[in-house]
């Protein structure tokens, strides 16, 4: 690793930390203190191995794959693990704009298995607000919805869809 | 006089930051505002391209010469 990209990491990791904090201080204004914002560690990856068993998962992601190369491409990445208690509730992965005027979601996944009641996306939605504001940006962009009714479910949320590129997206 | 009227773009541009707690308090209004409690999450939510080609696609998006992505 490159000592730029050394730093950049570290650098952008004191963000990250920050922000899930105040994410977390957000649930709780919200009445949710059930929930608990982190960031990405060992114990959320190999706790969303146990989705694979899953029926309802609709995604075949290697989480623990897929989060390391992630992490070694973009160090300005976003990331968070939501858990229930001591139950996995989802993971994100997103990344800014090369201008930094945007912030990409890349992938979240919430645990097929969860209880219908945590609706996973609206607490990401206020920790990706935060972040995006922290980095100066004023768009977030949702890419690849899998389907339409997911793609749906972002448009109630605000987001417009643009096909050409199959993302949505909302201004801040 | 119609130089002194400022394009609604730049004065987007040039809104005051927020801080974190307001930026967070923001997006809990959006929320609210839209009635999400009332959504209901899709069966086995997910949104996200193929897992297996992030490196090949950072690959690409380094090629682009406009909006590169990081």
């Amino acid at each position: 690793m490159l000592a730029t990209h050394k730093d950049a990491e570290e650098r952008y990791t004191t963000i990250r930390q920050a922000v899930i904090d105040e994410a977390n201080q957000q649930f709780i204004r919200n009445g949710q203190h059930g929930l608990k914002a982190k960031l990405i560690d060992a114990s959320a990856l190999n706790a969303s191995t146990t989705w694979n068993a899953s029926s309802r998962r609709h995604v075949d992601w290697d989480w623990i794959q897929g989060y390391n190369d992630f992490r070694f491409r973009h160090p300005k990445r976003f990331e968070m693990a939501l858990w229930q208690g001591q139950k996995l509730a989802s993971l994100t992965l997103g990344r800014p704009t090369y201008m930094g005027a945007r912030l990409r979601l890349d992938y979240i996944e919430g645990n097929p298995d969860k209880s219908e009641d945590i609706q996973v996306f609206q607490f990401t939605f206020i920790a990706m607000a935060i972040y995006a504001n922290a980095l100066g940006a004023d768009e977030l962009r949702i890419m690849n919805p899998i389907n339409k009714t997911v793609r749906g479910y972002y448009e109630r949320f605000g987001f417009s869809y643009i096909a050409k590129g199959n993302y949505l997206t909302i201004r801040l | 006089m119609i130089d002194n009227i400022e394009d609604m773009r730049d004065h987007k541009r040039k809104k005051k930051p927020r801080t974190m707690k307001e930026a967070a308090q923001a997006a809990a209004q959006h929320i609210r505002n839209i009635g999400a409690d009332k959504l209901k999450e899709p069966e086995g939510f997910a949104s996200g391209g193929d897992m297996r080609k992030i490196l090949e696609q950072a690959d690409k998006d380094e090629d682009k010469d406009c909006d590169k992505d990081r």
